[in-house]
């Protein structure tokens, strides 16, 4: 069974799951062991771990960023290294790894639950949970113009470097950014207008209720495995919230 | 329904998305020049998040305001674009909410009108990631702070311009 089968509420649980464990875990042998959950329930879902290529270099740089602010600003633990106004204590490489988890954890679950699921299992998903379809039809329409806009927006810095737009440096980068953004911004605006006049005359928001070619049906192991996740969050917000009362 | 609030015509709702994504897209180019100008600040990014969660509120209202903070953080999650993207979704939603709010009971005719709304955008949006900063990055309260601060003191300032200007040729266009 991959994940891609499973049903998106179940996925929804297990995101949630999965950040509630990133953000009350506090120490790394912890974290790390759900990671590694993570990353197996992963691997056997499905089937291999090469879409997630990408993903180990940003969060590379990122724990380089993390790395450097730690050192730069933590003040916890004993000092170790002191140069200048710059000052090394013992603590910033534990909490930048805690740091570091936590963010893989949050990344990768992202990634699971919003990768392998169709714009139309989301909307269908948000149908279930009573929104009125005219909204939950805006995920398709969202995931279909991510590239059409991505590619608008390249078509229009290519043609202000024709005109003669220096775009090498990160400087000339942030100079362009005005006479490449203002014409993107007044051109989606038009589209905007264009597509919500087609939608409109195909009987977009004519009714209130519309029917779809499939729906979502929770199977038995979506329920047990939905109600298992559930049942560990209360039990670990349960048991951090009862010692403070 | 209140007007200066509200609007849930399509032309709101596809609006919301389109410049939704365009939001995303100019985060995320701003995000790559301040990851080399100011990596732990993003002031840059700071400016971009307040200046387009106020624009949408003042062109489609609300929900529109929501619906494009939503799918700007969801495609941030998505892409593993940063680790904070679940507080964005908070920042997003709150500092819309909060933005549509101020500028319901003001004209927005003034520039002083822009910068107290994008102030409670940019104060309640920051907060979100301030708490982001603590609980991810382990980063210090105080340090969290600061950072936040400073985003949002330039974000106030320099969106608050931008929003004026750029709704205001907006509206002369006869675009919205």
């Amino acid at each position: 069974m991959g994940f891609s089968k499973l049903d998106p509420r179940t996925k929804l649980a297990w995101y949630v799951l999965m950040i509630n464990f990133s953000l009350i875990i506090g120490t790394a042998a912890q974290l790390s062991i759900v990671l590694i959950v993570e990353v197996m329930a992963s691997l056997i879902l499905t089937g291999s771990l090469k879409r997630y290529k990408a993903m180990i270099v940003i969060l590379f740089l990122l724990g380089l960023q993390i790395l450097v602010v730690q050192l730069i600003f933590c003040r916890e633990g004993v000092l170790i290294y002191q140069w200048g106004i710059l000052k090394i204590y013992s603590q910033a490489l534990p909490l930048a790894i805690t740091g570091i988890l936590k963010a893989s954890i949050i990344v990768l679950a992202s990634m699971h639950f919003f990768t392998s699921s169709s714009p139309q299992e989301f909307t269908l998903m948000l149908i279930k949970f009573k929104v009125p379809y005219r909204f939950a039809m805006l995920v398709g329409l969202s995931v279909r113009f991510l590239p059409l806009m991505k590619a608008e927006y390249i078509s229009i810095i290519d043609s202000q470097r024709a005109r003669g737009l220096k775009m090498e440096s990160a400087w000339d980068n942030l100079k362009g950014i005005f006479p490449t953004f203002l014409p993107f911004l007044y051109r989606s605006v038009r589209r905007a207008t264009e597509t919500a006049l087609a939608m409109e005359l195909r009987g977009y928001g004519r009714t209130k209720t519309r029917t779809f070619t499939s729906s979502l049906e929770l199977r038995t192991y979506d329920v047990v495995l939905i109600s298992g996740m559930l049942m560990v969050i209360i039990i670990s917000l349960t048991s951090r919230i009862l010692p403070l009362i | 329904m209140n007007e200066k609030l509200f609007r849930t015509d399509t032309k709101a709702l596809v609006g919301s998305v389109i410049i939704g994504i365009v939001m995303l897209i100019m985060m995320q180019v701003t995000g790559r020049i301040d990851a080399i100008l100011d990596p732990t600040l993003l002031l840059l990014n700071g400016t971009c998040w307040a200046f387009f969660t106020g624009l949408i509120v003042l062109m489609y209202r609300q929900p529109a305001g929501i619906i494009a903070g939503v799918v700007e953080a969801v495609v941030a999650m998505a892409t593993g674009y940063s680790p904070l993207g679940f507080f964005f979704l908070f920042a997003n939603v709150i500092g819309s909410i909060v933005y549509s709010l101020i500028s319901g009971r003001l004209s927005m005719e003034k520039l002083s009108h822009h910068i107290w709304a994008m102030l409670g955008t940019a104060v309640s949006g920051n907060l979100c990631v301030m708490v982001g900063l603590i609980y991810v990055f382990h980063l210090d309260w105080k340090i969290a702070l600061l950072s936040s601060s400073l985003t949002t003191f330039v974000g106030t300032i320099g969106a608050g311009i931008l929003t004026k200007s750029v709704y205001g040729s907006l509206q002369k266009s006869a675009l919205l």
